[in-house]
């Protein structure tokens, strides 16, 4: 073994590129495929969730019953919209409702708590979403929404709780659970992606390392990047680093490589992130203008003690950038010192993996290649001050193409086939298209036939579909997708 | 990369300082066994001549009796360029103090070192002249077009005028040359370190280390307590113009002139047992000058 360490780049075997718009669900699923194709694994899929409080309890019906029966269809206002499928009451002992009616109708039962069971039930039959009642008192009672498959794909649902009985609310809360490739050198991690509305925007993402939580919030603007190993990742904006407090747009994390041929500490529990406006400008990162985070054989914390500060080591040049006789700049392995919290003191924690430091300033979340590698520039800083002018990098792949064909998922109402019509024969649950193509349509996906909602079980094939709901026998009707 | 071993002997030893005869004497012993050339004697002293192992670069080192001063009477080192156009400043050395009866020189094929043991600064009274460093570096392939290369540094030579170099520091101040292709630098005392001069380079954190923000001891070190160990590489004008021969860098303060036990292998991937002297300590970073010959035939792994 050389007396001399190595300061040679380690490279990972697998990193991917990849841009997405920046709302919550495009986000979400993007950081998500992104992550998994190079070795994350998507550890939990959390469902979407939302709740509506009737601080007054719900209107009952009691008999005896009466005939004739009114017939009643869907009022104005519906007693309880969820994305849109409506749900009004009836009275069970002197109403029946209408045929056809664009509204489910519910019967009310004989208390509170039976009408708005009777509710639940309805609403979990009829759309994604689960739901279930709690009582808090005999008037107060608490609806709750959990989508029926885990993802983002359901956050930003609007409940419609009527306004009299009940409040508004929107479903939030879905996303993903991922866990960091192992090697047995590098800290294993997990980054939770959800969607949770904030004054800072509506990203959430968590880092669980070491028994316990780190958490940035990222604003849900503009156009991400996103470029990623095994082990973390460097994600950029296109309207750039945001401003503080309100926009949050960068965010760059790795757990260093350990390795213990190297004289690190294989053993050890770290991790470095860094949040928004921390690092843009400096290869040193003193939580300026944001939270940088660590975790260091403890639980996630933030630096006040300069000591602890991340800090990425290259040679000691003030001024000028260092380059070789050659010309050209040196360019080493990122070594990353930084300290336990409260410890006051810093040690070199390990080496980023496919990551450099590069002894120049470049164009922060720019782009340079170095003997024919492409790098995105994670952060730069000149040589003002008497610091040193250096550049961290991370190898940046070229884009990938979307695999072919798309992946399956978000379902809806992300890929629901827009603008699908035709006509259609109904037998119970069971529908037979006349006209029109029933290919691509999602699983609990709406659909309107003769201008009732109902909610897709299954595609069987082109022509025939299954619904959640049984129905009636109807012939030549008209079906149409949203 | 890898430590650049020169395969030429290494040199360790003492020069008396009794009297300028004595002093004289002793460096050409060391010059001798070290294996410089001895190209002509002048008035009270000598010139010497080294090459690079390749033979290919060469510099010049002159000796001979210098100035007094009120600190006593001095020897004076002066580089030179292999034509001797370029003359790089008088570094002078104080001899014939009785309380410093010995200098201590660690000498290679074309790298010369000179302090009085175990002190990093000069103890004489009305003058800083205790120690000098001369060589030409290790030059790798990415700098081929390179005839002539050299460094000097050393203390200040007068009094109150503290200098820094490779004794106390990487980085020089106020007393030192460097020569590259016939263009010699000679230091001036108010450079400002953004200026590029004469340094070792090593891996620190990059804010400005001359402040006093948020250093700790343990910055450079791994958690396991070691430092890292790198090439000495050196230059100016910020550029790494190359390597000092036979020596590496710890990015930790060492105990100065410590002797440690180091292995290492050579491009063969044959294991050595070497030994190094401490030659310099300071708070980020430590010079550690080969004291073991290594016998030509292992290959050198230094690029």
């Amino acid at each position: 073994m050389s007396l001399i360490d190595p300061l040679e780049i380690l490279y990972s075997n697998a990193r991917a590129t990849k841009s997405f718009a920046g709302d919550t669900d495009s986000f979400i699923n993007g950081v998500k495929k992104c992550l998994v194709s190079v070795g994350w694994t998507l550890t939990e899929s959390i469902p979407s969730t939302g709740f509506i409080v009737y601080p007054f309890g719900a209107p009952t019906a009691a008999g005896p019953e009466t005939f004739p029966k009114h017939i009643v269809g869907c009022p104005a206002t519906p007693f309880l919209g969820v994305g849109g499928v409506q749900f009004s009451l009836f009275n069970p002992y002197s109403e029946t409702p209408a045929v056809g009616g664009s509204c489910f109708m519910v019967p009310a039962g004989d208390t509170p708590i039976s009408t708005l069971s009777n509710l639940a039930s309805a609403v979990t039959l009829n759309t994604p979403f689960n739901a279930s009642v709690t009582a808090q008192s005999p008037s107060y009672f608490i609806m709750t929404f959990t989508a029926k498959i885990g993802g983002p794909d359901f956050d930003g649902v609007f409940i419609d709780g009527n306004g009299r009985w009940a409040t508004l609310a929107a479903t939030q809360g879905g996303g993903f659970v991922l866990t960091s490739k192992f090697d047995p050198e590098i800290t294993q991690y997990k980054v939770t992606l959800t969607a949770i509305p904030s004054t800072y925007g509506n990203i959430s993402v968590k880092f669980t390392v070491g028994g316990g939580d780190g958490l940035i919030t990222l604003t849900d603007q503009g156009t991400y990047t996103i470029v990623a190993n095994g082990y973390g990742f460097f994600l950029r904006n296109s309207l750039g680093e945001g401003n503080y407090p309100f926009t949050n747009y960068s965010l760059f994390v790795m757990a260093p490589k350990m390795p213990a041929a190297e004289n690190f500490d294989p053993n050890t529990t770290s991790l470095f992130i860094l949040g928004p406006r921390t690092f843009k400008n400096f290869t040193f990162y003193s939580s300026s203008g944001g939270p940088e985070i660590t975790a260091l054989d403890t639980v996630p914390g933030y630096h006040s003690n300069v000591s602890e500060w991340p800090k990425l080591l290259a040679y000691r040049n003030p001024g000028t950038p260092l380059t070789a006789a050659n010309g050209k700049p040196i360019v080493h392995a990122a070594y990353i010192s930084f300290g336990k919290l409260n410890s006051g003191v810093s040690h070199i924690i390990g080496k980023l993996p496919d990551c450099a430091v590069f002894s120049g300033t470049l164009t922060p979340y720019g782009e340079t290649e170095i003997e024919g590698q492409i790098y995105v520039v994670v952060s730069s800083q000149d040589g003002g001050n008497s610091n040193t002018a250096s550049s961290l990098l991370m190898l940046a792949p070229l884009p990938a193409p979307d695999p072919v064909p798309p992946a399956p998922d978000p379902i809806y109402p992300a890929t629901q086939p827009q603008n699908r019509n035709g006509t259609c024969n109904i037998f119970g649950a069971g529908v037979t298209a006349l006209s029109g193509n029933f290919t691509g349509l999602a699983t609990q996906s709406p659909i309107t036939i003769d201008g009732i909602p109902y909610f897709i079980l299954s595609v069987e094939d082109a022509t025939h579909l299954t619904l959640t709901t049984a129905t009636v026998v109807k012939e030549g009707v008209v079906w149409t997708v949203p | 990369m890898g430590i650049a071993y020169s395969q030429r002997a290494i040199v360790t030893g003492q020069i008396r300082t009794a009297t300028l005869g004595i002093f004289l004497s002793d460096v050409d012993i060391v010059m001798a066994q070290a294996g410089w050339q001895k190209i002509r004697e002048i008035p009270n002293g000598a010139v010497y001549q080294c090459f690079t192992p390749d033979k290919k670069l060469s510099a010049k080192l002159q000796v001979a009796e210098g100035a007094s001063s009120f600190g006593g009477t001095r020897v004076a080192f002066t580089p030179l360029s292999a034509n001797e156009i370029n003359r790089g400043f008088d570094y002078f050395i104080i001899y014939g103090n009785p309380d410093f009866p010995v200098y201590q020189v660690i000498v290679g094929v074309c790298q010369f070192f000179l302090s009085i043991p175990t002190l990093a600064t000069s103890p004489y009274h009305f003058d800083q002249s205790s120690c000098f460093a001369f060589g030409i570096p290790f030059v790798n392939n990415l700098n081929n077009g390179v005839t002539d290369i050299w460094w000097a540094n050393g203390d200040g030579g007068g009094p109150f005028f503290v200098s820094e170099h490779f004794r106390i520091s990487p980085r020089c101040f106020m007393r030192f040359n460097y020569c590259l292709n016939g263009v010699m630098f000679s230091s001036v005392n108010n450079a400002d370190p953004s200026q590029g001069m004469l340094t070792l380079f090593y891996l620190a954190p990059t804010w400005n280390l001359d402040t006093n923000i948020g250093q700790t001891a343990f910055t450079t070190k791994f958690k396991t307590g070691q430092p890292i160990n790198l090439d000495a590489l050196v230059g100016w004008q910020h550029v790494v113009q190359g390597q000092l021969w036979d020596a590496f860098q710890r990015t930790q303060a060492e105990p100065l002139d410590a002797i440690q036990s180091y292995k290492d292998t050579d491009s063969d991937g044959n294991p050595m047992d070497l030994k190094f002297q401490v030659w310099m300590s300071s708070f980020y970073d430590s010079l550690l000058l080969l004291q073991t010959t290594v016998s030509p035939g292992g290959g050198n792994v230094a690029y």
